[in-house]
């Protein structure tokens, strides 16, 4: 399928973007999951007492959720022109969820198109 | 998109592939018919289910969550709190203070009274209002509108002495008639400039436009209702757009689906 260059670039953004944020906001979680510990609290209740947290904290989560939603139709459409199969899009899909793994997700595809696109591949 | 029935011009500019590949013929939709029922289709369509149930079940908890923190918030914001535990004495009144349910406990300074003039009784009638400073047993001191007599020589307008715990509504200073001359003991409007010149730096911010006071005082100016309007508590924006991401999830799920069959197909 045509436009693969354009889709992969698409993608590369957005995992690049959806995995900045991500990693942001999950390190601040831990930091703050662990002041919360450290302070004399029990680990749990981080969850059900739900402290107040920084508004910018909310703010990032939130630009994560729609970052997330466009990197589901980027990664969708790459995948499609890609011609990948159900087991590895969903694997793109699900990346951009695990804090680090869009970065991971994005190496491998990068890899797999040099590797289609390599002149010595047999074919 | 495409029409059931081509002109023979229209397939005649058509060039290459099949017109099978494209569009859904009868024969294509029975192919793709026999594929939905291979075990590996009906497999993948249980998945699909499941799929959508869960982005579903948890767009429902995220819509869920979106409304009890709501009445949480305003269960919290209608719940009367301290008024020395919303801001410092020194501090300016913060906006999400503003009409909120507050308490204060302390002792009305009899000699601090002012008397707010030109202003009406709830029921219209003309007036005075009775501003009385409640020294809070922290060094501050806050205004509390006690209510509206007809005459300043009321003996309502007098505090009772003692101990009180007062309840009300928190209200921002009043700043209009910045430049009026007031006679000592008499305001036109509730400025900070005229409770801190009245009674001293450490008056608060704003006031309290009483609702009720313990222990209760026989003889009490009449009740004047809060004119302040407060805002809604913040909206938990988070959840909110949660619910819609996980719905539309579900929606991607389906498209996927779709999408996988076609192709497979073809």
């Amino acid at each position: 399928m045509k436009g693969i260059p354009g889709a992969a670039l698409r993608y590369k953004v957005m995992a690049y973007v959806t995995g900045v944020i991500l990693g942001t906001a999950f390190t601040w979680m831990v930091v703050l999951i662990a002041l919360w510990v450290s302070a004399g609290n029990d680990l749990l209740g981080y969850f059900s007492a739900d402290p107040d947290k920084p508004a910018l904290y909310s703010v990032l989560w939130i630009v994560h959720g729609w970052a997330y939603f466009i990197y589901l139709i980027v990664g969708v459409d790459l995948a499609f022109r890609l011609r990948y199969g159900i087991g590895r899009t969903v694997l793109i899909l699900l990346a951009g969820t695990i804090p680090f793994m869009s970065f991971v997700a994005e190496h491998y595809v990068h890899a797999d198109i040099e590797r289609r696109s390599a002149p010595t591949a047999a074919s | 998109m495409r029409p059931a029935r081509s002109r023979p011009s229209r397939r005649a500019r058509m060039s290459s592939p099949a017109p099978s590949a494209h569009g859904l013929t009868r024969g294509r939709a029975r192919t793709l018919a026999r594929t939905l029922v291979t075990p590996k289709w009906l497999a993948l369509a249980v998945v699909l289910v499941m799929a959508v149930g869960a982005c579903v079940l948890l767009g429902r908890w995220q819509w869920q969550r979106t409304q009890d923190i709501l009445s949480a918030e305003r269960v919290a914001a209608a719940t009367p709190v301290q008024v020395q535990d919303l801001f410092a004495a020194d501090e300016p009144m913060p906006a999400q203070a503003i009409g909120r349910p507050v308490i204060a406990s302390g002792t009305y300074r009899e000699t601090g009274r002012i008397i707010v003039r030109h202003r009406a009784s709830a029921d219209g009638i003309a007036g005075a209002w009775i501003l009385q400073p409640l020294d809070l047993g922290d060094g501050s001191t806050i205004g509390v509108l006690r209510g509206w007599v007809a005459d300043d020589g009321d003996p309502a307008a007098v505090a009772p002495a003692g101990r009180v715990r007062v309840q009300g509504i928190l209200h921002p200073p009043e700043a209009f008639y910045p430049d009026a001359i007031n006679p000592p003991g008499t305001a036109v409007a509730i400025s900070d400039e005229v409770m801190r010149s009245a009674w001293g730096s450490r008056a608060r911010d704003g006031f309290v436009m009483l609702s009720s006071e313990q222990p209760a005082s026989g003889l009490t100016p009449q009740p004047v209702p809060p004119t302040i309007q407060t805002g809604d508590v913040p909206f938990p924006l988070q959840n909110f757009f949660y619910a819609f991401q996980w719905w539309t999830f579900g929606g991607f799920a389906v498209a996927l689906y779709g999408r996988w069959l076609w192709l497979d197909t073809r």
